[in-house]
């Protein structure tokens, strides 16, 4: 019997919950956004001992992300600094003053007959706060100590980057929201897709499996076939490989014992191995519409042996489920009515 | 039932999350007491008081170079 081939549609098909899957990229384009805002530049050349004045720069006091202040000193190799810091406010009142250390050292390393360059520094400092109210700031910076790797005094020459980015935001806390709406996603893609009136799961140790229940209503009938091969104890004494493909016999037939269905599938045979073990896996679903409810009895039934009795069929299992509804189009074969 | 909930869950997750991450309520704002908080090494010279910044007195030490060696690049 050839049957007829068709597609979901309708309330077989649940879209909206596609659309759930686009929350977990809004905090990612949050942070793509506040990283792509321009940020205000400056580069601050310090020169003997005495305080250098940035730019002023603008730190805004919004809701849309906070200001960060980051400096940077481009320290030569193999040297150490200490700056100080004020933070001046546009009234020209100091509101925060630190020091800042930093260091850079260039070498090579060598261990177990390998050796390579390293450059390693840290000289970089980020600040986050808001402003008592927006406007202009300024920062006065001092070289207080500029020395090489054995602390001797160096010419006080150097030069600082000054970032100010006013829309920064926590990126930490962003990637934790995209990854906790994701989970929350996916139980809400489970409670949906996974959802249906009966399951019924039958695993045996043969070549066919078989299960007789009351199916029909709304949505689908999903029937899936999964099956494990394996090599057999004793091995033929010329095996041939095994095939790509095996052909799966599906049967529906009504209370009656009228058939309903019978297709031949030819199915991937999925090879794994592992250790110097090898197995087959066979695993496949089809979904039938149902015009009314009915008692039905589903058989699955797989060949065995398969290569020559190189490979043999080791379970089956045939798990279906009544009353499911799919995300997206499927194809589906239609039942006539029993009777 | 379970599924209105979990999509309700989801959306105040994300509005909660992204909210917090994009506003940042409880962050440092100049002239509160204290000081804020920093990646870096920094020591602050003093702190703020009642709306003021008082300088702390006396000298800091200088810690000199802190090379750690090749540690990343190993």
């Amino acid at each position: 019997m050839s049957p007829a081939r068709d597609i979901s549609r309708g309330a077989e098909v649940v879209r909206w919950p596609q659309l759930a899957l686009l929350l977990p990229l809004a905090p990612l384009l949050v942070l793509l956004a506040a990283v792509s805002v321009p940020r205000q530049r400056q580069l601050v050349v310090l020169e003997g001992e005495q305080p250098a004045s940035s730019r002023p720069f603008r730190l805004h006091d919004g809701w849309l992300g906070s200001p960060e202040i980051r400096l940077r000193a481009e320290l030569p190799p193999n040297t150490a600094m200490a700056l100080a810091v004020d933070l001046l406010d546009p009234a020209g009142q100091t509101v925060l003053q630190f020091d800042q250390e930093g260091w850079r050292e260039q070498g090579i390393w060598q261990e177990d007959g390998e050796s390579g360059r390293y450059d390693e520094s840290d000289a970089e400092l980020r600040l986050q706060l808001r402003p008592r109210q927006g406007g202009d700031h300024t920062l006065r910076l001092a070289l207080e100590e500029f020395t090489d790797a054995a602390g001797r005094p160096l010419p006080a020459s150097l030069r600082v980057a000054l970032v100010v980015d006013n829309h920064s935001v926590d990126g930490g806390l962003l990637l934790i929201t995209a990854a906790v709406t994701a989970v929350l996603v996916r139980l809400l893609w489970v409670a949906v897709y996974g959802d249906c009136r009966q399951r019924r799961r039958l695993r045996v140790d043969d070549d066919g499996a078989a299960l007789r229940l009351e199916l029909g209503g709304a949505g689908l009938v999903r029937v899936q076939v999964l099956a494990r091969y394996e090599e057999p104890d004793l091995p033929p004494v010329r095996p041939q490989p095994a095939p790509r493909q095996v052909e799966l016999e599906l049967a529906v037939s009504d209370a009656w014992g009228a058939v309903l269905l019978r297709e031949r599938l030819e199915v991937p045979l999925r090879h794994y191995s592992n250790d110097g073990d090898h197995w087959w896996v066979v695993n496949t679903s089809r979904y039938l519409r149902l015009s009314e409810p009915a008692s039905l009895r589903l058989r699955a039934s797989l060949p065995d042996p398969l290569a020559g009795g190189a490979v043999e069929l080791e379970w089956i299992q045939l798990l279906v489920e009544d009353g499911v509804v799919t995300a997206w189009p499927v194809a589906v074969t239609p039942l006539r009515s029993p009777g | 039932m379970e599924r209105q909930l979990l999509l309700l869950l989801a959306v105040l997750a994300l509005l909660l999350g992204s909210g917090l991450a994009v506003t940042r309520p409880a962050l440092y704002r100049i002239g509160q007491d204290g000081t804020p908080r920093t990646t870096g090494a920094v020591a602050f010279r003093g702190r703020s008081v009642g709306g003021r910044w008082q300088p702390a007195a006396g000298q800091r030490g200088w810690g000199g170079f802190q090379g750690r060696g090749p540690g990343g690049a190993k």
